[in-house]
């Protein structure tokens, strides 16, 4: 299993989650790790992982793009 | 003792994101004071190992900024957060997609779970303590 740099990773995928296994990471960014699997389509991702997340000791998603630029708004509370 | 998190809001549109092990996948989810429960992108679950079927589970409903959403009641195997670990965890999960949640995070940290925290949030100094 290879390690790879994760800016190669932002360069070979853009635009794409991808799921990378046991990363490094510092101050809370990825700098490498073993790419399990990538995808455009974040469910499509999960699909063709299955069950490789089980070979790795920690695993780590990311989107290689800017996913959005907008403010956030985010409460849930029990309807009635 | 004290641990000290970096809030990184470094963005007018950046908001507070913990990372927090669900089974062996480090997931970012929200520290939402505005959520009273803890809701999990189902996705999330499906790339975490978890499978679930969601069509028999208990459902409940909750008020959110884009409407009122269905959502599925489930026990998660193991979820940590901070330094605390917890087991056979009730959780709720939706499709995030589905719901028009586009973002980069993965769920919201409720209620349910902060009050078993002592937590201070120091926005000068960008800083999230847990007691």
């Amino acid at each position: 299993m290879e390690i790879v740099n994760f800016s190669s990773v932002i360069k070979s995928f853009p635009n794409e989650w991808v799921l990378i296994g046991n990363p490094t990471i510092k101050d809370n960014l990825v700098v490498d790790g073993v790419l399990i699997e990538h995808d455009k389509d974040k469910k499509k991702l999960a699909e063709k992982v299955k069950t490789l997340q089980e070979n790795f000791e920690l695993t780590i998603l990311r989107f290689t793009g800017n996913i959005s630029s907008k403010g956030k708004w985010l409460k849930f509370t029990p309807y009635n | 003792m004290a641990k000290i998190y970096s809030l990184q809001l470094n963005h007018p549109d950046d908001i507070i994101l913990v990372d927090c092990l669900l089974l062996n996948h480090l997931s970012q989810l929200v520290f939402d004071t505005g959520a009273s429960n803890t809701i999990i992108d189902y996705t999330t679950l499906l790339i975490a190992g978890i499978a679930v079927e969601l069509k028999n589970l208990p459902t409940k409903e909750f008020e959110t900024a884009n409407g009122i959403i269905t959502t599925f009641e489930i026990e998660i195997p193991k979820l940590k957060i901070f330094q605390t670990t917890f087991l056979n965890l009730k959780i709720y999960t939706v499709d995030f997609f589905e719901k028009g949640i586009g973002s980069n995070y993965e769920g919201v940290i409720g209620l349910d779970l902060m009050k078993h925290f002592d937590i201070h949030l120091n926005f000068k100094q960008q800083q999230l303590v847990v007691q």
